[in-house]
């Protein structure tokens, strides 16, 4: 075998393997799914995600936020998952279809975000998360988010969106309020519609 | 294949043939080890003082975190490792290039290309996917440039003078043939046209496996193989073996990826083919010790910061891979906990940078003439040792004890938090010593290419040294 060709081709034949097994197989398998419908309601599952929840995707990608924080609840006896209450059933691969891109993520630096959704509905509290994690949150090693925010001099009537409740450091001073920006607004609703609460017909029943 | 035992290289012709580029990409790889080991100790602080440096968008821990290890793959381990690639083909082949100069230009655009890439995980235009998190405009370049600069090296395989092929030009072969088809299967499926997100997960672990294994691992393996007989004054032991653990290497290396879903949303069985690929990866393994540390053991060993690194680096890869095949019985506890991390460190600084260290001890002096600075590189091989093996360490430790708490019900997240919290502290120590190092690195690097060496280095003649072929 010390003819280029040769090896050439042997490498080509090697890389196949894995490259139509592993790609090949997701492509073709996991990547055309379809939602189910459940006959009883109706309802399609996964759900559909609101726009703003499509471009909050964007937001949480460019800020690193899969660095520390999973998004699935893993199933099978080496896991716990379920046991800890991370959702109410391991995830399949039909829970992502809708995602891009599908924020699976390897460290749990931070607590993982498949049902961040479920745990609260409060706006408000993720916008204070997101500005003062270590007050919401003590002993939280999260970094703050306040430059999603705009800290600014009420002029005229204040704004509906404000963030209430700030007592950290980086609080507004009186006669100054704290706006979250497209960019926070977009986030928050994508965190909101984190939660896998519907049945799949593949998918363990819920718990 | 039957390679001889020994062959005389003409000393003239292929040393110099290759000066240029090759020092081109050695600097611009030594620049970005700098870049990322700086990016890398400030996400490691950043992580034990979360409030550093938070008000910028720019210096976001997810965003720097992201930019030092695609700025290590792409900017340091990946060129460093084609240099060394270029430089071993028209050594082994006797061959040299019609025109340096554009592989130069080639090798200039896939800097624009990393640094583009770099700036736009920084602005915020990160993808999220392990090792792709450049942007889609970032990767093209980097794939046209790639284009450029791959081709060179099937004309110096092409064009060689001697006759058969040595297991390191396999090696090389094998990564410059993989890259651009697994970077650009990668990009095209989760960048530029995305799939269904159920797709995703696999085809990013498939992508982030075959990187390593397939393009980085390749790279350095080559090098390695061509030291040792160098190094021992010997030919590689039980030679015909390394055809086996190259073939084995190369089919196993795409299927390694997906064991980090285990548990996830993919198929059950895309997981055990990985944990079984990473298993079997101990026979590659197993006969790449005897080829190495088989040929070094019974000579003489000159002491120099080559050998040194070289010797390091590999029983990191030995690490490397007895991690991937215990796997399957550690998971439940180290999955997403910082032991996942050290994994990454023994991957990125033990086995690669090392082993790359070394390779380029050894090369650079035949490059410039003047030797490196005996004192400053001992410095260097022991504040780097230490950096790598503290950070190892600490997240190793602290990762099982994290993941213990991650796995037990009756512990909440936030006692994980604070359990691993001194053990990052430490982290982020050894984070900073590496840093030190690599900056002493490119010291010695910038003062070797300068000319300057110390009295106490007695000028070596790397012309008159016989040469032992890559056998």
């Amino acid at each position: 075998m010390s003819r280029l060709p040769t090896l050439v081709f042997g490498i080509f034949l090697v890389f196949t393997a894995a490259w139509f097994g592993i790609v090949g197989y997701s492509y073709l398998k996991l990547g055309r799914m379809e939602p189910a419908v459940d006959e009883n309601t109706g309802d399609v599952n996964p759900p559909l995600l609101s726009g703003l929840a499509v471009a909050g995707q964007r937001v949480y990608a460019a800020n690193g936020c899969v660095s520390c924080h999973t998004q699935q609840v893993r199933s099978g006896a080496f896991s716990t998952d379920v046991e800890k209450k991370l959702g109410p059933r391991p995830t399949v691969a039909r829970d992502y279809m809708r995602e891009n891109p599908a924020f699976l993520g390897s460290l749990r630096v931070g607590p993982d975000l498949t049902n961040v959704g479920l745990r609260s509905s409060d706006v408000n509290w993720f916008h204070k998360h997101l500005y003062e994690p270590s007050v919401t949150t003590p002993g939280s090693n999260m970094p703050s988010y306040r430059y999603l925010y705009q800290n600014r001099k009420i002029v005229g009537q204040p704004s509906a969106n404000a963030v209430v409740g700030l007592n950290g450091p980086y609080a507004p001073k009186p006669g100054y309020e704290v706006v979250p920006s497209e960019d926070a607004r977009i986030l928050v609703a994508y965190l909101l519609s984190l939660r896998r609460d519907y049945a799949l017909p593949e998918a363990e029943p819920l718990q | 294949m039957n390679p001889p035992v020994t062959a005389t290289i003409q000393p003239h012709e292929s040393r110099d043939a290759l000066r240029f580029p090759v020092i081109m990409f050695f600097s611009s790889a030594i620049f970005w080890l700098v870049v990322g080991s700086f990016l890398g100790c400030l996400a490691a602080w950043k992580l034990v003082v979360p409030s550093l440096l938070d008000g910028s968008s720019w210096l976001t821990y997810g965003r720097v975190q992201a930019a030092a290890e695609n700025a290590l793959s792409y900017g340091w381990a990946s060129q460093a490792g084609m240099g060394l690639g270029f430089w071993l083909l028209a050594r082994l082949g006797r061959t040299a290039l019609g025109s340096e100069r554009l592989l130069t230009t080639a090798g200039a655009f896939w800097n624009f290309g990393v640094l583009l890439g770099i700036c736009s995980i920084l602005a915020g235009g990160g993808n999220a996917v392990r090792g792709l998190e450049f942007s889609g405009a970032a990767a093209a370049i980097l794939l046209i440039a790639y284009a450029c600069i791959g081709v060179w090296s099937f004309i110096l395989l092409r064009d060689r003078s001697s006759d058969g092929l040595y297991v390191s030009q396999w090696y090389l072969l094998a990564a410059f043939l993989c890259f651009p088809w697994l970077y650009a299967t990668a990009n095209t499926m989760l960048i530029w046209h995305p799939v269904q997100g159920s797709a995703q997960g696999p085809i990013a672990t498939w992508f982030f496996g075959a990187l390593v294994w397939l393009w980085l691992v390749p790279l350095v393996l080559a090098a390695i193989y061509y030291l040792i007989p160098h190094f021992a004054h010997r030919p590689v032991r039980a030679y015909p073996s390394s055809v086996l653990a190259f073939w084995l290497l190369a089919f196993l290396g795409g299927w390694t990826g997906t064991k980090q879903l285990i548990g996830g949303p993919v198929p059950a069985w895309m997981v055990s083919a990985s944990v079984a690929a990473s298993i079997m990866m101990l026979i590659p393994a197993a006969i790449i010790c005897i080829n190495t540390f088989g040929s070094l053991s019974d000579h003489s060993r000159p002491s120099s910061p080559a050998v040194s690194f070289t010797i390091v680096g590999l029983a990191c890869f030995v690490c490397v891979v007895l991690q991937g095949a215990a796997t399957p019985i550690l998971s439940a506890v180290t999955h997403f906990s910082d032991y996942s991390s050290g994994e990454n460190v023994m991957l990125i600084f033990g086995f690669l940078s090392m082993s790359l260290f070394g390779a380029l001890y050894y090369v650079v002096p035949r490059l410039t003439g003047v030797d490196f600075s005996p004192g400053l590189a001992s410095w260097h091989f022991w504040i780097f040792v230490w950096g790598a093996g503290t950070m190892f360490l600490c997240l190793t430790l602290g990762g099982l004890i994290q993941g213990f708490a991650l796995y037990d019900p009756g512990v909440d997240f936030m006692s994980s938090l604070s359990l691993a919290a001194p053990f990052r502290v430490m982290n982020a120590v050894g984070a900073l010593a590496l840093f030190v190092a690599t900056v002493a690195f490119a010291g010695l690097f910038v003062r070797n290419l300068l000319g300057v060496t110390s009295p106490a280095a007695a000028p070596r003649v790397p012309s008159t040294t016989p040469e032992v072929a890559g056998v």
